[in-house]
């Protein structure tokens, strides 16, 4: 990913940061301009969801801006944002899958049998058989739903958000080793997606 | 960043290397190695390629564009929502408070005016003011006919006085005037004069007596007669104040009583809102 000057000015926010620890409010309101967009995607390809990414972006802010006077270093700020993110996330998926309804007879191997229902229906429909962005983005977050919580964890924050696996690590309290392996069998679950589903860079129209 | 053991070439790369190898991280030698490597091993070269394509295409996948809130709105909310729910409740319950007081005098006709310089509560329609002109009279005539009857016996006895006093002066005057006859031409004019003069005054004194008489009962009557009204307006106000006395008291218990109920229900609906606010945190 190329770096914009947005992710510049990110990386230089410490100043900001130790306004806003001070109850500055303009500084607050300016670290959430930077970081609203990157924290509504990341919780957009977590769920899938307009609403609910919404829903995450607030907690987490409000959460930000009730705790930010207790972070310590301001260096690990993105990989606590993120972690406060991910919380959130979390307790919405529990709240979301304590609302399913649990079927009468367990079938067995179920969820991974309909993501593959999903993964072998040939999704190239364009009347020039290819793909469109719109529509490979929509794919991807739907595919992405389908993997597991680690995995897709760590694919979206390494794939989509750039944290470095020593933040991830940091973030998900596990390894660094740990973190490269969730991402490993990641990426292998998104290939076995797209094969199925007849998706690939061949496919794929530039526009 | 892994360090590739380049003496063990048999070892198949571990996944954090091939991700390694992937996201650029192999330091120039591993990097060189590793590629050494995937020359040798044409089945993880396909898995290597798959993977750095299917890292390919996640990558066309651009970031969703949001309108971020406005600003001062996102600050103010957290504050906004921890400060809301008090003020809300405390709003709506004066709100609803006065509701109830307006929809119980409603109900109970609660009127208030002030009229001479006094301050008058009522409930419902006083009968007292809406009294007409009319009906007043009619209640001064009923008043009337009912103490006749008690004055009627009085009446009566006042006449047979009367009578008997007037029957009393004309069976003496005739008497005298029997006199007179019987005294024949020895009459004189002196003494006829002194007799019509004497007869005069007996029947001027006995229209007097009457008169007195008579204005003294009429002015004991009429006394009576305000008086008893009078007592009558005394009794119809104090029925009217308990009347009052107890609606305010029964409008203060039943008030106090939804007082309460209102207050219970604000406590559980603040507790499970709070209740809700933590587990959403």
């Amino acid at each position: 990913m190329s770096e914009t000057l947005l992710d510049i000015a990110m990386q230089h926010a410490d100043s900001l940061i130790i306004n806003a620890q001070l109850g500055d409010g303009k500084a607050f309101n300016k670290l959430v301009s930077l970081w609203y967009k990157r924290i509504y995607n990341f919780g957009f390809k977590y769920f899938g969801e307009h609403d609910l990414a919404m829903e995450i972006t607030q907690k987490t802010f409000i959460s930000v801006h009730r705790n930010i006077s207790s972070l310590r270093e301001i260096e690990s700020f993105k990989a606590w944002l993120y972690r406060i993110a991910l919380n959130h996330c979390h307790d919405e998926d529990r709240r979301i899958k304590r609302k399913k309804v649990i079927p009468l007879f367990d079938t067995e191997g179920g969820i991974e049998k309909e993501a593959n229902n999903l993964a072998s229906n040939n999704i190239v429909d364009a009347p020039d058989g290819r793909l469109h962005q719109k529509e490979l983005s929509a794919i991807v977050v739907k595919y992405l739903n389908q993997l597991s919580e680690e995995q897709r964890e760590i694919v979206i924050m390494k794939e989509y958000e750039g944290l470095k696996f020593r933040e991830i690590a940091d973030i998900l309290a596990i390894s660094e080793n740990t973190a490269k392996s969730r991402l490993y069998y990641g990426l292998k679950a998104m290939k076995k997606y797209f094969v199925k589903a007849n998706v690939s860079l061949e496919s794929y129209s530039y526009e | 960043m892994f360090h590739l053991n380049h003496t063990a070439m048999n070892e198949q790369p571990k996944k954090e290397q091939i991700i390694d190898y992937l996201l650029g991280l192999l330091s120039k030698e591993d990097h060189a190695f590793f590629e050494e490597y995937l020359k040798n091993d044409p089945s993880l070269a396909v898995e290597v390629q798959q993977l750095a394509n299917t890292r390919k295409l996640l990558s066309f996948v651009d970031d969703e564009e949001v309108i971020e809130p406005p600003i001062y709105r996102f600050l103010d909310q957290d504050t906004y929502n921890r400060r809301f729910p008090q003020v809300v409740w405390v709003v709506a319950s004066i709100a609803a408070s006065i509701c109830l007081l307006m929809l119980v005098g409603y109900l109970t006709k609660f009127n208030a005016g002030y009229q001479d310089n006094r301050l008058q509560l009522g409930f419902g329609q006083s009968e007292q003011q809406q009294v007409t002109r009319a009906e007043m009279e009619q209640l001064l005539t009923n008043f009337k006919s009912n103490t006749e009857k008690d004055w009627g016996m009085a009446f009566a006895s006042m006449k047979n006085e009367i009578t008997t006093d007037f029957d009393a002066s004309l069976t003496q005057q005739q008497v005298k005037i029997d006199d007179l006859a019987k005294g024949g031409n020895e009459i004189s004019d002196d003494r006829v004069e002194f007799f019509i003069k004497q007869m005069s005054l007996e029947n001027r004194k006995s229209i007097n007596n009457f008169y007195e008489t008579s204005t003294k009962q009429q002015e004991e009557y009429l006394r009576s007669l305000m008086l008893q009204f009078y007592d009558y307006l005394n009794q119809q106000r104090e029925e009217d104040l308990m009347l009052v006395e107890a609606n305010l008291l029964r409008l203060k218990s039943d008030n106090d009583e939804k007082q309460e109920l209102t207050n219970q229900v604000l406590a559980r609906i603040i507790s499970t809102v709070n209740e809700q606010t933590s587990l959403g945190q």
